[in-house]
């Protein structure tokens, strides 16, 4: 299938060369991938900490967007604090909504945009609203509509 | 695609002694499949993929994945030149690769010094220019390499002699005085040429006119015809297949849809969308295929199709009218509609016992009507009545705007054509409601129809799609 073919070669960019912060913790099949991401300068909300993606691709990737979430692991304690993330791990953010994506990103892609919204980032706070979300949202990331007014990020 | 191709990618040049071809290798992939440009095509904002890709990418959004500029399939050209940069491209990789992981071997060994393996160097590749100290031995063995390169490669005389000839040609212009016409090219005064140009009708020179001059006067025409002869490849091509042309499935009749798809001798079965997506994806492997210069046969064409469809998940077995398997959300639906279910359930249980209790009064309006169609009616009314109990008549508008034709004004008139069995049901909600309610025409639709019910209760109760960010 398509979206296998280019996971692997995604995957073997990956091995070969990564950014600096950014770490493939697993990546057994092309459904599910695990990627760990650090912030590299030093803003003080997210000093010494990892944070773990949750990476999970349709088989129409790369035409559909992955869904991409942050999830809470021995290892990575934490959701990190930004006004655009809630504390259940998901991610408002336009490039991995359906209007905000394209077939041209990639994981690499998404996960720098995804350190630079944290490296950029000021605010230690949740999105408003986030507990009632929090408790009451079950939907799937991808069905979720969000709407974008936040030019900054 | 053979194994080799799939594994590769451009970073396998990092490592070596050329990491600039890593460069190189990856402005030769679609940035859509990372693979090598397949059937290139140019978009018109001039970015380039896949015939295959691009056009998944614009029937499923309509925008250039590089900028998001709007564009139509139909837009789309075939990009030759890069068709035949990766071609030649691929056919040099192994080679290169091969030689560029050498190369970093070659040149440590270089390094370490010995005069005998640079020369073996230098002879077969690159000279290093800094060499000011290089043997006239070495001179010589130059000279000779390249007097033999010339004699060995005769068809670069060729076409020098072909330049020559084409130049010699337009070297002749002078002499007589004359010009040529642009359009048919024969030969004439310049002041003449104005009024000819207003009367040619582009047929060629005469012939009287081509013998009169010497044998040189039929070459010009042969370079011409090599220039065009690489471009006629295509059009040939996509004269001899058809593209299949983009429907418009909302004007098309479930019926009109499957017929196409029969005549198009591909599966129809499945509901309107589940038809329309098959179509839309036949259509991309098939246009895609056109535009290639290896065309595949019909059966792989099929396969790939029946590929994507296993894909799309259990397509046939969803009784989900409208909604793909694979987009539906099953445990999420129950999930998040568990509460209200629960509620509905208890509000039934209430109800009941109510009703047990004062059963006499309702049975004598409605006697017809079967005990749990009453149920589900009132249940139905009673979440909205709760929500709505401080504004009735707002809610009555914002519950009418959502459902479909609901136009009190009708009401009157339409309850007397209704088709018999319908109107138990109606009487159920006549029980509950007041005269005029915008809910009769919603239990004019069929029991399939009756889901958007709970999305309207799911609005006026609270919704839990965040508004920010």
């Amino acid at each position: 299938m398509a979206a296998a073919r280019r996971l692997g070669k995604e995957l073997q960019k990956m091995q070969n060369h990564m950014p600096d912060g950014i770490s493939v913790v697993s990546a057994d099949n092309f459904e599910i991938w695990f990627i760990d991401i650090k912030v590299l300068d030093d803003n003080p909300i997210y000093r010494d900490q990892t944070f773990r993606l949750k990476f999970h691709f349709s088989p129409h990737y790369p035409i559909e967007a992955p869904e991409v979430t942050f999830v809470i692991t021995p290892t990575t304690p934490k959701i990190p604090m930004h006004p655009h993330i809630y504390s259940n791990g998901i991610i408002c953010l336009d490039l991995l909504d359906r209007q905000g994506w394209s077939p041209v990103h990639n994981v690499e892609s998404i996960a720098m945009s995804l350190q630079s919204m944290l490296t950029g980032n000021e605010k230690d706070e949740r999105p408003p609203g986030d507990e009632d979300f929090c408790r009451r949202n079950t939907l799937r990331p991808r069905d979720i509509n969000f709407s974008f007014h936040d030019n900054t990020v | 695609m053979d194994s080799n191709l799939d594994l590769a990618d451009s970073t396998d040049w990092l490592n070596t002694s050329l990491p600039a071809f890593a460069a190189l290798d990856s402005a030769l992939r679609c940035q859509v499949c990372k693979d090598f440009y397949d059937t290139p095509m140019i978009t018109s904002c001039s970015h380039t993929f896949c015939s295959l890709c691009i056009r998944q990418c614009l029937s499923a959004e309509g925008k250039c994945p590089a900028c998001r500029a709007s564009d139509q399939t139909s837009k789309l050209r075939i990009n030759t030149t890069v068709q035949d940069l990766v071609e030649a491209f691929k056919v040099a990789r192994p080679t290169a690769l091969e030689l560029a992981r050498r190369g970093s071997f070659v040149d440590v060994d270089a390094q370490a010094g010995q005069r005998g393996g640079r020369k073996r160097k230098a002879d077969n590749s690159i000279l290093d220019e800094d060499e000011e100290e290089a043997h006239s031995q070495r001179r010589k063995t130059r000279r000779s390499t390249r007097g033999v390169s010339s004699q060995t490669m005769p068809s670069q005389e060729v076409i020098y002699v072909d330049d020559e000839e084409d130049g010699g040609d337009a070297s002749y212009q002078p002499e007589d005085g004359l010009v040529s016409c642009p359009i048919c090219q024969s030969r004439m005064k310049e002041a003449a040429v104005f009024n000819h140009v207003e009367n040619c009708d582009g047929t060629p020179a005469s012939s009287r006119q081509r013998e009169s001059r010497s044998g040189s006067a039929t070459q010009p025409s042969q370079p011409k015809s090599l220039i065009f002869s690489r471009p006629s490849r295509p059009s040939t091509r996509s004269s001899s297949q058809q593209h299949i042309p983009q429907l418009n499935y909302s004007m098309l009749r479930e019926n009109a849809l499957r017929k196409k798809l029969s005549e198009l001798s591909i599966p129809a079965s499945g509901n309107h969308q589940q038809m329309a997506r098959r179509h839309t994806e036949w259509a991309n492997l098939y246009n895609a295929n056109c535009d290639s210069s290896h065309p595949r046969n019909r059966t792989e064409l099929l396969r790939d199709l029946n590929a994507w469809e296993r894909a799309q998940g259990q397509a046939h077995t969803s009784k989900m009218g409208g909604v793909m398997a694979k987009d539906f959300d099953s445990a999420g639906w129950s999930e998040r509609n568990k509460l209200q279910f629960s509620d509905l359930i208890a509000e039934a249980k209430k109800k009941r016992l109510e009703k047990l209790g004062t059963a006499d009064e309702s049975k004598k309006d409605d006697g017809e009507k079967a005990d749990d169609q009453q149920e589900i009616g009132d249940v139905e009314y009673k979440s909205h009545d709760i929500e709505a109990s401080k504004d009735p008549p707002m809610d009555v508008e914002t519950i009418g705007s959502l459902l479909p034709s609901s136009t009190p004004t009708q009401d009157g008139s339409q309850t007397t054509a209704l088709p018999p069995q319908i109107i138990p049901i109606e009487g159920t909600n006549e029980s509950t409601t007041p005269a005029g309610s915008p809910f009769r025409p919603s239990s004019k639709l069929s029991p399939a129809r009756k889901p958007p019910m709970f999305t309207v209760t799911e609005r006026t109760m609270g919704n839990t799609q965040p508004e920010v960010p």
